[in-house]
């Protein structure tokens, strides 16, 4: 403990004095999943083929990238009676109304809006556009209902094979998005469909 | 066997005079012939010629691509095959390069309303300070062409306007070496080794999806590609042009691929840590899940019909560009092909998200160019090439971002080469 | 979730994940004639419904185009 102690004095004294600090291999201290992006001794390319040496011939290295896990949560319980739920739709495919009033961001995400579409059977040609910059968007712009299906689904609720259909669409922009920014994201939707009655939802990816 | 007689000819000083020639080290170009060159070209209304020393701190902006001059010297075909010259084997006989010296194409390439994908997407380069280290440029003399563009050209014919533009002069000043004394002379052959030695391959991954973001291989676009075994002295001499004028990150100029420091390790180590076997060109981000997977079995099957023991993985573009080669790394693996992926990261701004969109378990042995996403300071530069200002956001139709002093990329997709994909650079990551 | 990549979805965490078409129209298909776009449409639609109707214990993929 004392051994730990001092260790710790010193280390925080060295943070005090803004002194730089190694890592976490090397200063010994627990990682926090940050990384930092630096100029190493040698180029990556020089380090990738050193790493493809080692594993030719067997020997030990160390991968500059450990991918980690990826977090799993249960799946939400099914919806008993679709008939009587109210359903909305979400999209990542950045679908909004023509001339983007609302200045989303077409990469890098970090909000999200809801448009109304209430009394409205399809998503009309002409008058939403895709401002999403990582997939070829005019499919998308001749027909926005490749991305936000609302006329299947219009349809769908009219033979009741679904209660309702919610009044607005959800929608953001998914390239480059951090997964931190979707998590934050996806809790403030979750929050506004509970609080607005919605059952379940669709979300469509590009 | 392509057998590849290569001539490397140091270039220590270059100046502006009346005629394009090679004296001893130091390169004349004249930019009266060198603007006729490219101005007939009808897609230019006109263009500024101007040089950047090594040492010289100066802020490019709009950059188009960046390239080598090379040219052919002896057997047959010519350099740039496809669009220069004609469709003839290429990476044979011999071919004079000139080292230390690039020429840079750039402009403001208009974006005829287009908003998302299919934009020429702008990005400055420092060639002093911090930004010096992000890219491969800093040590050479830089030939920069800033182009204005005539009305009614579309985006086909802009994108194909820079990047001939681009080969032409390449082209014109290492044609400039043919009776000069080469300061390097090597032979690149990729002869069976005299022991046996385990093999290996480069799953090579260009981004082709459309204009601005198109690679071509002998001249022609690679947006439908195979994945395709190819000789690396094949991309010496300009086989494999560049795709870089739309896409955030990681742009690949012409001049990486002709010096893919990846492709120079490999050969280097030819006959004495490895047998390299070739280049296994392929693209990334369909759009299918199907074609990803086809594109995984390809370079697997094809590495594994080679007798590889080893492959080596760079990505062409950020986003599902990485599920191809994530897909193929899981397929080589299996078959007992060991791996090694070089990419950089999407960690998020301040580096504590997931670094990579897609993984596998398969892949074990990866090297990382650090994080693209972190924000970067650049002081002021001595002087700008090219407009002071560059266009972001084209989502809203464009909106100008000066960069005329000091400024702070929010994220680094919008400087040329940050992403090190090919491994030129030491950017790294490191846990704090 | 529809989604053209649905094993990337689903490997990423997504629990209900419906086969989608093609990355820049998970929905539909311009190569189909109009009746027949929209019945994929709907036909991927009512899975997704079908997959919000299930108890399930672990994430699946349901099919969606192949439905």
């Amino acid at each position: 403990m004392p051994e730990t102690l001092g260790r710790l004095a010193r280390f925080a004294l060295r943070l005090g004095r803004s002194e730089t600090i190694g890592s976490p291999a090397v200063e010994g201290f627990y990682g926090r999943g940050v990384r930092k992006t630096q100029l190493l001794d040698r180029p990556a390319a020089e380090r990738a083929l050193d790493m493809l040496s080692a594993r030719l011939a067997g020997t030990p290295f160390i991968s500059e990238l450990v991918l980690p896990p990826v977090e799993r949560s249960t799946p939400a319980p099914a919806v008993k009676n679709i008939g009587r739920a109210r359903i909305a739709i979400i999209t990542t495919g950045g679908i909004v109304p023509k001339g983007n009033p609302d200045k989303l961001k077409q990469s890098n995400s970090t909000e999200w809006r809801t448009y109304p579409i209430e009394g409205l059977d399809s998503l009309e040609a002409g008058k939403y556009e895709s401002i999403h910059a990582g997939y070829d968007t005019s499919a998308a712009n001749a027909n926005p209902n490749y991305v936000v299906p609302l006329d299947a689904l219009r349809e769908l609720e009219h033979a009741h094979a679904v209660g309702s259909v919610y009044s607005r669409y959800y929608v953001t922009v998914g390239v480059g998005t951090a997964v931190t920014e979707s998590r934050r994201i996806g809790r403030e939707i979750a929050a506004d469909l509970r609080a607005n009655g919605v059952d379940a939802v669709i979300l469509t990816a590009t | 066997m392509a057998k590849l007689e290569l001539r490397t000819f140091d270039i220590e000083s270059v100046s502006f005079g009346d005629r394009t020639a090679l004296t001893g080290r130091t390169l004349m170009a004249s930019k009266e012939e060198l603007r006729s060159l490219v101005l007939a070209d009808p897609a230019f209304s006109a263009v500024d010629i101007q040089l950047v020393r090594p040492g010289d701190s100066a802020r490019i902006t709009q950059i188009t691509d960046v390239v080598e001059p090379r040219a052919k010297s002896g057997g047959t075909g010519g350099v740039f095959p496809g669009l220069l010259s004609p469709v003839e084997p290429a990476g044979g006989g011999r071919t004079d390069r000139l080292r230390g010296v690039a020429v840079v194409t750039s402009g403001e390439v208009p974006w005829l309303g287009s908003k998302g994908l299919f934009v020429a997407h702008d990005s400055v380069l420092d060639t002093a300070g911090p930004g010096a280290d992000l890219h491969p440029y800093a040590g050479l003399h830089l030939l920069v062409f800033r182009f204005s563009f005539a009305d009614g050209v579309d985006h086909d014919g802009l994108e194909r306007a820079v990047l001939l533009a681009g080969e032409k002069v390449a082209r014109t000043l290492a044609l400039t070496a043919h009776d000069a004394e080469p300061s390097l002379v090597e032979t690149r052959e990729l002869a069976p080794p005299a022991t046996p030695l385990p093999r290996v391959v480069y799953a090579y991954q260009v981004q082709s999806q459309g204009v601005f973001m198109r690679s071509r291989l002998h001249g022609r676009i690679l947006d439908e590609l195979v994945p395709t075994l190819v000789h690396p002295n094949e991309l010496a001499d300009g086989a494999l042009t560049s795709g870089g004028l739309g896409g955030h990150g990681a742009k690949m100029h012409t001049w990486m691929h002709q010096n893919n420091p990846l492709i120079e390790g490999l050969i280097a180590g030819h006959g004495t840590r490895w047998d390299f076997a070739g280049v296994i060109l392929h693209r990334g981000h369909f759009y299918l899940y199907e074609d990803k997977q086809r594109v995984a079995l390809r370079i697997a099957e094809t590495a594994s019909l080679l007798g590889a023991s080893g492959a080596i993985f760079t990505l062409g573009g950020a986003g599902n560009n990485t599920t191809e080669a994530m897909l193929a790394i899981q397929e080589c693996e299996r078959r007992g092909i060991k791996t090694v992926l070089l990419t950089w990261e999407h960690a998020g701004p301040d580096g504590s998200d997931y670094p990579l969109p897609f993984g596998v378990a398969e892949a074990v042995a990866i090297v990382s160019t650090g994080n693209l996403d972190e924000p970067l300071d650049l002081p002021a530069m001595g002087h700008v090439v090219g407009d002071p200002a560059i266009r972001v956001r084209p989502e809203i139709g464009g909106v100008a971002f000066p960069v005329d002093g000091p400024i702070r990329l929010e994220r680094r997709t919008l400087y040329a080469g940050a992403a090190n994909p090919l491994g030129f650079g030491r950017t790294g990551s490191v846990e704090t | 979730m529809i989604s053209a990549l649905g094993p990337v979805a689903s490997e990423l965490g997504a629990n209900r994940v419906v086969r989608g078409v093609k990355i820049p129209h998970p929905c539909g298909d311009p190569s189909l004639d109009a009746a027949g776009d929209h019945d994929l449409r709907v036909r991927l639609v009512r899975g997704s419904l079908k997959a919000i109707s299930t108890t399930l214990e672990q994430a699946a993929i349901f099919d969606g185009v192949a439905a």
